[in-house]
């Protein structure tokens, strides 16, 4: 269905982009790397209804993101990045995974000082590679973000995003959502701040639990899903929901570039057919930029 | 008001017409303060004459303003090379003097003149956390703290009126005091300031937040 050089084509179109977007000169270009390492919680990795379906796991996960800044105009300005990531599960090593995902920005602000409002726009794509292989996808993104900083306090951004994940080979991963969003950063003191954020997505989900007719009834795509097997046969249903999701950081700066957190998550999918969902995500990492 | 104003010891200077000021300054920690300037206002209630002008460097290193604060006199110049790989656009919109160096790398055509006394406060457009202090005087006595230390020389005799300020100082204003001074004086003054955190000069990676 989605085949693989229409994939390339993409992936190679963004890199063809990334490249034109080349700093000629070194002098005008702003080079960043940052890594990360994080623990994971996840109380209801497979998005189950059921106590007996619902699978939960810690994961560690590591990211280095890499890239240039460019400011092209006397407002605006460029970022091509690329992302590779990895991800090892505990119990469930189907989901181990690696990825790498491009991306190209551009902000614009609209004016001179620092609580003038920016526009933020993001195009991204990326490879997803899981240890059971027919778990694999692309996932495009799209985000556009307008920010603003209220006070030396206060940064809100409220914003729109796309994602769009493909699937070599299960229906029921292909999936397609669109979300609004606003988060931001309180500042408590130059070392600690609340990030946070509340996103409203609606879109497709995959939800893998135990055969229900109900489940087969709401679902737009099925399939076997043998990573959360367990004895019983689960069944992987693609389902439209509504998701609300919560988010809330502690950062702590440890040194000018570095920063541990703490941080949870709440998910709350409400699907047809009345089929609900709550998924709750704690993490804990470290963060580095050089 | 929290903070306190000490004078805590006096003795005698070897200068002949004029005294001194040996300045300390520190938190409500404990800890020695940096970023502070104290200077003398007025001298018996006038302002001083003949503030020379001078020439100032303000450097912008490693996405920083370097020095981060700054005092210079009325009439002075001040240049601000920019010695990073990437572009920087310095703007104040400070009453004291309001001005623009868009999008530029190495060194900017011309200085800037600073025609007019009071704070400046100097931020950067491309990166927000860039932010800068030039308190213009029209004095020449003041002094820039140094983890917490710094002294005012050949200051002439009489009623000082003495002020501190520092960006973070709590009451968010300059914190003033009459200090009598003799000839060939010098006097050991003492500050303790209440500051407030620390706040937008962090450049750590946020969770959830890309770099640009």
């Amino acid at each position: 269905m989605y085949n693989k050089p229409f994939r390339l084509k993409t992936s190679i179109l963004l890199f063809i982009v990334s490249v034109s977007l080349w700093p000629t000169e070194q002098a005008l270009a702003d080079w960043f790397q940052e890594g990360s390492a994080e623990f994971l919680f996840n109380d209801n990795l497979n998005r189950a209804i059921l106590e007996s379906d619902i699978r939960s796991d810690i994961s560690l996960e590591g990211a280095f993101v890499g890239g240039y800044f460019s400011q092209v105009a006397e407002y605006t300005g460029v970022t091509a990045s690329a992302a590779f990531t990895l991800a090892h599960f505990q119990e469930y090593s189907d989901l181990n995974n690696v990825s790498l995902n491009l991306g190209l920005s551009f902000n614009h602000k609209f004016g001179v000082g620092d609580k003038v409002p920016r526009l933020n726009g993001t195009v991204s794509i990326g490879e997803h590679k899981y240890e059971y292989e027919i778990r694999d996808v692309e996932v495009r993104r799209a985000d556009l973000s307008l920010v603003k900083r209220f006070n030396d306090y206060l940064e809100l951004s409220f914003g729109v995003k796309h994602e769009d994940r493909r699937s070599d080979h299960y229906l029921s991963l292909d999936t397609n959502s669109f979300s609004t969003y606003v988060s931001g950063f309180l500042d408590i003191n130059a070392r600690d701040w609340i990030g946070f954020s509340y996103t409203r997505r609606s879109g497709e989900i995959t939800s893998s639990s135990s055969t229900s007719t109900l489940m087969l009834n709401a679902s737009t795509a099925t399939n076997r899903d043998h990573t959360f097997d367990n004895g019983v046969p689960i069944i992987a249903y693609r389902l439209d929901a509504e998701t609300d999701v919560y988010s809330i950081d502690w950062n702590r700066a440890i040194s000018e570039s570095s920063t541990f957190y703490v941080g949870y998550e709440k998910q709350d999918s409400k699907a047809s057919a009345g089929i609900n969902y709550d998924t709750n995500i704690f993490r804990t990492g470290l963060m580095l930029s050089w | 008001m929290k903070t306190l104003f000490l004078i805590t010891a006096l003795c005698f200077s070897p200068l002949v017409y004029a005294g001194s000021l040996t300045v300390s300054v520190h938190d409500q920690y404990g800890e020695p303060v940096y970023d502070a300037i104290v200077y003398i206002q007025t001298i018996n209630g006038k302002i001083p004459e003949s503030v020379p002008e001078s020439s100032v460097v303000i450097d912008q290193r490693d996405e920083m303003y370097v020095p981060h604060v700054r005092a210079t006199t009325i009439g002075s110049l001040v240049d601000f090379p920019n010695s990073d790989d990437v572009q920087h656009h310095v703007y104040s919109f400070s009453a004291a003097k309001t001005f623009e160096l868009p999008l530029y790398l190495d060194v900017p055509a011309e200085p800037v003149l600073f025609d007019n006394p009071g704070l400046v406060v100097l931020g950067c457009n491309i990166h927000d956390h860039m932010r800068g202090y030039i308190l213009v005087l029209d004095t020449p006595y003041f002094v820039e703290i140094e983890e917490g230390q710094g002294a005012i020389q050949n200051v002439p005799a009489g009623n000082l009126e003495l002020r501190l300020w520092h960006p973070r100082l709590e009451i968010e204003i300059e914190l003033t005091q009459q200090i009598p001074l003799g000839e060939n004086e010098s006097l050991s003054l003492a500050f303790d300031v209440q500051l407030l955190p620390e706040r937008m000069v962090r450049r750590a990676p946020k969770r959830g937040k890309k770099r640009y």
